[in-house]
């Protein structure tokens, strides 16, 4: 009891009395004894200076720059294919719903002129043959007109030659057909990669 | 996410640790919200430059928090971030040898406007001109003369007297016994005490 009245205060007793924890004869002393007081008044103003220095703050934006590198567990989002609408979707839509409702109008009215139609498909009709016999005499007339027209009938003047001309020009386009074919179809061998 | 802070702030760390594991961006921003100011603290007064401690801090949320699923909460947050935040600090004071450092911002400042950066701003808020002033100057003695102090002690007197740390919270953040922590921190109380003997007024 006597030695904790008489000896100095520890480390430990001088932050036990900073933390207002110190008690019984070790106060005693200290109060009794300058050097201690001394002491343990020059550790509680070190003290009050560090606890008053002020807390520091990074530049503004620091949580955002943290965020940008954090991986949030569960955030992740399973990519999801995108469901892309088709440009021509949407017109071509329209362009059959059209056509259908002209369809449709048209049905009905037939349905309910059905002479006119008659009348209407028989002029159609007879004009269609016009125009393409028209068309087939005015090919013909242009063929008969042509300077090398005569020479290449009388190849074809007689039925021998007629029928040769034809089996010539059958085995060309037969000939044509096949290398054609052979030039558009995958090769059925491996063929070696080119080293780059 | 203005009404959702109120409430947020009312949390513990454990409860806003156990939200940014449910995957709650508000959690993650919490916690950064809440240790920002401390960690950066710290950091800064430890290697004395401010862009570098503003890398070590973020270096440090971007560890702890991708690392989130692995605290254990039988632990303090508090202990585990700034664990982590001293590592970092005392990792890079070794690699460069900073024990002891300029006075007025980064050694590593080189013109003017690096040094201006670089260097601590204290004594804001004061009340009046004089009054700041004096305040700048004793803040500039006492950041000197902790930047003189050795690195552990340096941790010790910053966690105990600056961010009101426990010794044993301490002990637990710096690997120590909690006898060296108390050591340490008297020590450290001393030699402040001795380096800044010249101001008393």
């Amino acid at each position: 009891m006597t030695s904790d009245l008489i000896r100095h205060l520890s480390a430990e007793e001088f932050d036990a009395w900073l933390d207002r924890t110190l008690v019984g004869p070790r106060l005693v002393h200290l109060d009794a004894c300058e050097s201690c007081r001394n002491q343990a008044h020059a550790h509680r103003a070190i003290a009050e200076l560090l606890r008053r220095l002020p807390a520091l703050e990074p530049r503004p934006g620091f949580a955002d720059r943290v965020m940008a590198q954090v991986t949030i567990p569960g955030a992740l989002v399973a990519i999801q294919p995108v469901k892309r609408r088709r440009r021509w979707s949407r017109p071509l839509a329209a362009s059959v719903g059209v056509a259908l409702a002209g369809a449709g109008a048209s049905v009905a009215w037939s349905l309910a002129h059905p002479e006119l139609l008659t009348h209407a498909a028989a002029r159609i009709t007879g004009l269609i043959g016009d125009w393409s016999w028209t068309a087939v005499r005015a090919v013909v007339s242009t063929l008969i007109e042509q300077p090398w027209y005569p020479e290449a009938r009388s190849l074809l003047g007689t039925p021998g030659r007629a029928v040769l001309a034809a089996a010539g020009a059958s085995f060309a386009y037969l000939s044509g057909l096949l290398a054609f074919r052979r030039l558009v179809t995958a090769p059925t061998r491996q063929t070696a990669r080119a080293a780059f | 996410m203005a009404d959702r802070r109120p409430a947020l702030a009312a949390l513990s760390d454990q409860e806003v640790v156990a939200l940014a594991r449910r995957g709650e961006e508000a959690g993650y921003r919490e916690l950064i919200r809440r240790y920002q100011r401390p960690i950066f603290s710290l950091i800064f007064r430890m290697v004395r430059d401010r862009e570098l401690a503003e890398d070590l801090a973020q270096e440090t949320f971007i560890k702890v928090l991708n690392a989130v699923d692995s605290y254990r909460p039988e632990f303090k947050f508090s202990s585990w971030i700034f664990k982590i935040a001293n590592n970092a600090a005392i990792d890079h004071l070794r690699r460069r040898e900073l024990d002891t450092l300029s006075l007025d911002g980064s050694p590593h400042a080189d013109t003017p406007d690096a040094v201006e950066a670089t260097a601590l701003q204290i004594g804001d808020n004061q009340e009046s001109p004089l009054e700041a002033v004096e305040s700048i100057e004793l803040g500039k003695h006492i950041e000197a003369a902790i930047a003189r102090l050795r690195p552990e002690y340096r941790s010790c007197i910053l966690l105990r007297h600056v961010e009101g740390r426990a010794y044993e919270e301490i002990a637990e953040i710096l690997d120590l016994p909690l006898g060296t922590v108390k050591t340490y921190i008297h020590r450290a109380r001393n030699e402040l005490r001795q380096m800044l003997a010249h101001l008393k007024e």
